[in-house]
């Protein structure tokens, strides 16, 4: 009975939050298959924490960060293959697929201006506006302090306006 | 800039799985949730076969350090006890002896022995001054007083130049003061009976006022440390023990064994005739001797049993040697303790040294004959070669007969004869 109310549980939040988690996953990634085994990963993970008996807090702020780390390991494993050892044994990196999602007059400039900030700025932005995670649960995921994260937000959309206004300058002339 | 922002968040929250990949995913995860759980064992780590060595390890480690503190503990607490207490028996069978474990050179051993004496005289007048002191402690207090005192004697038969009668004479001038003070306790502090302190206040009296009394021979093996100052105090304080019947009924019953012992050398006719013939008129000498003492022993004259049988051991000893020189046979000293007669255990032979000269007694007849008619107030005559760098043969055969360095006689005064040889 127990298990069975875990399982509900469990599958509400998969349907709540795995779009959420993809997408976190893929613009940290850039790969769409990849960003689906993280997500697979993340909620199999949850879940042998959840059959441990163990409590989970914010379950929102604990499967970011379950993801966070499986992210961490992805790009360190990835480290270790050189891309001309990959290409060599037949594999094709392909390219960037993000910007073809947006619309070239909807979010075009936007989106080519939070991908030229620097990350640790870029990633609380897309978390705070675009996740709509809390301050107090970015923080939580990325394990800094609020304080922190409020003025990396700060300095981050500072430099995202700068841009932007730039690029807004150059097409109206 | 807003308006672009709005329209990139817009896009961006626009990523989504599709509806297949997100079955798919859940059909996956569906997977586990249903599985059955688990097993514990499967998680349970393999421990390496180390933890139980570290585990073994500090078991050991706190047993010994659990047994060194309740050992030392005891051991502390025992040092105050006094007979009758309950941690009195472990102070006497186990702190006292682990002590004397410490104890390498002659030296050490005859002062820890020492130490002992003069414990069980602080305990007599600790009893004493609580009035505690009955008469069954007292002869128990005073039988293991004497048992050590005789301890620091073989130290000094054994090796001579150790330094245990540095040691007998600085327990001589504690015996001085520990007499006052039980005379004192007896006279003012005892609140019980005062006759038992007095009796051993008496003996160690008997003790100091006997000092000088005692001569070369008092006994042939002592004579042979002729470095050893013969008016030294840890000659009267073997006095201490008097002799008894039981003391001269066991050189009688020692020297019968060894007569017993030469016969059956001889028997196995390795010594050849000469020798054999010489031994034999020692075994007649020293057999007529035994008779002798027995009559005395039978009548009452321990003290006289004692003298003559001590003869017959000297000459026993002497032909036990001489037959060392003619065939190969283990010297006496390392087959039986000279003081129990016993034979010796192992660790025993270790610690009989080998420094210790044979006497070299050449053993006057008609003073033995004169001996029995001598009496308490008779002097008695001995002649004792004090000549340590004459070699054994030289020396054994000198008493056997042979030609010997001219001999010193020593007159020998009245008085308690040393026991336990």
């Amino acid at each position: 009975m127990v298990k069975n109310s875990k399982k509900e549980e469990f599958k509400e939040a998969y349907n709540q939050y795995g779009d959420a988690i993809f997408r976190y996953c893929f613009y940290k990634t850039s790969n769409r298959e990849k960003s689906l085994d993280l997500v697979q990963d993340t909620f199999a993970k949850t879940w042998e924490y959840l059959l441990k008996g163990k409590e989970i807090g914010n379950l929102k702020a604990f499967l970011y960060r379950t993801a966070n780390n499986l992210i961490i390991d992805y790009f360190r494993k990835k480290k270790m293959v050189s891309l001309d050892e990959l290409e060599e044994a037949g594999f094709d990196p392909g390219f960037d697929k993000r910007d073809q999602m947006f619309n070239q007059f909807d979010g075009e400039i936007a989106f080519k201006a939070v991908e030229s900030i620097e990350p640790i700025y870029k990633d609380v932005i897309i978390m705070r506006y675009v996740e709509e995670l809390t301050i107090k649960e970015i923080a939580k995921i990325l394990n800094e302090k609020e304080n922190n994260i409020s003025v990396r937000l700060h300095r981050g959309m500072e430099k995202l306006r700068d841009i932007l206004s730039d690029q807004e300058k150059q097409i109206n002339e | 800039m807003n308006d672009q922002f709005k329209k990139y968040i817009e896009e961006a929250q626009k990523v989504s799985m599709s509806a297949t990949e997100k079955q798919n995913i859940w059909n996956f995860l569906e997977t586990i949730t249903d599985a059955p759980v688990a097993p514990q064992s499967t998680f349970t780590l393999i421990k390496s076969p180390y933890i139980y060595f570290i585990a073994r390890q500090k078991v050991l480690v706190l047993t010994i350090l659990a047994l060194f503190i309740v050992t030392f503990g005891t051991s502390f607490a025992s040092e105050k006890s006094l007979p009758g207490d309950l941690l009195y028996p472990f102070k006497i069978k186990v702190t006292e002896k682990v002590a004397g474990f410490f104890a390498t050179t002659p030296q050490a051993r005859a002062s820890h022995e020492a130490q002992i004496a003069i414990n069980r005289v602080e305990e007599a007048e600790i009893l004493g001054a609580e009035g505690r002191l009955d008469s069954s402690t007292q002869a128990d207090l005073q039988d293991d007083f004497t048992a050590h005192v005789e301890n620091i004697h073989a130290l000094i038969i054994t090796a001579p130049k150790g330094g245990a009668d540095i040691v007998a004479q600085d327990l001589h001038n504690k015996l001085e003061i520990h007499k006052n003070i039980l005379a004192e306790i007896a006279k003012n502090g005892s609140t019980g009976d005062s006759s038992d302190l007095n009796a051993l206040a008496a003996h160690i009296e008997l003790v100091i006022n006997s000092k000088g009394t005692a001569t070369a021979d008092a006994d042939p093996l002592i004579s042979s440390g002729a470095e050893i100052n013969a008016s030294s105090s840890i000659w009267t304080i073997f006095q201490f023990s008097a002799v008894n019947e039981d003391s001269a009924r066991t050189r009688i019953d020692r020297n019968d064994r060894r007569i017993s012992d030469l016969e059956n050398i001889l028997r196995s006719g390795k010594a050849g005739e000469a020798a054999t013939l010489k031994v034999k008129n020692q075994i007649t000498l020293a057999t007529n001797l035994q008779s002798e003492a027995k009559i005395k022993l039978n009548e009452g004259n321990f003290e006289e049993a004692f003298s003559i049988a001590s003869k017959a051991t000297e000459i026993l000893g002497n032909s036990h040697k001489y037959l060392e020189t003619q065939i190969q046979i283990k010297p006496i000293e390392k087959i039986i303790n000279i003081k129990t007669g016993r034979p010796l255990k192992v660790q025993e032979l270790d610690d009989v040294s080998t420094n210790a000269e044979p006497p070299n007694v050449n053993t006057n007849n008609d003073s033995s004959k004169a001996a029995p008619g001598g009496g308490a107030s008779s002097v008695k005559e001995f002649n004792v070669s004090n000549t340590p760098n004459v070699s054994n043969l030289t020396k054994v055969e000198a008493s056997l007969g042979a030609p010997a360095p001219a001999p010193v006689s020593v007159s020998i005064p009245p008085g308690p004869i040393p026991p336990g040889i």
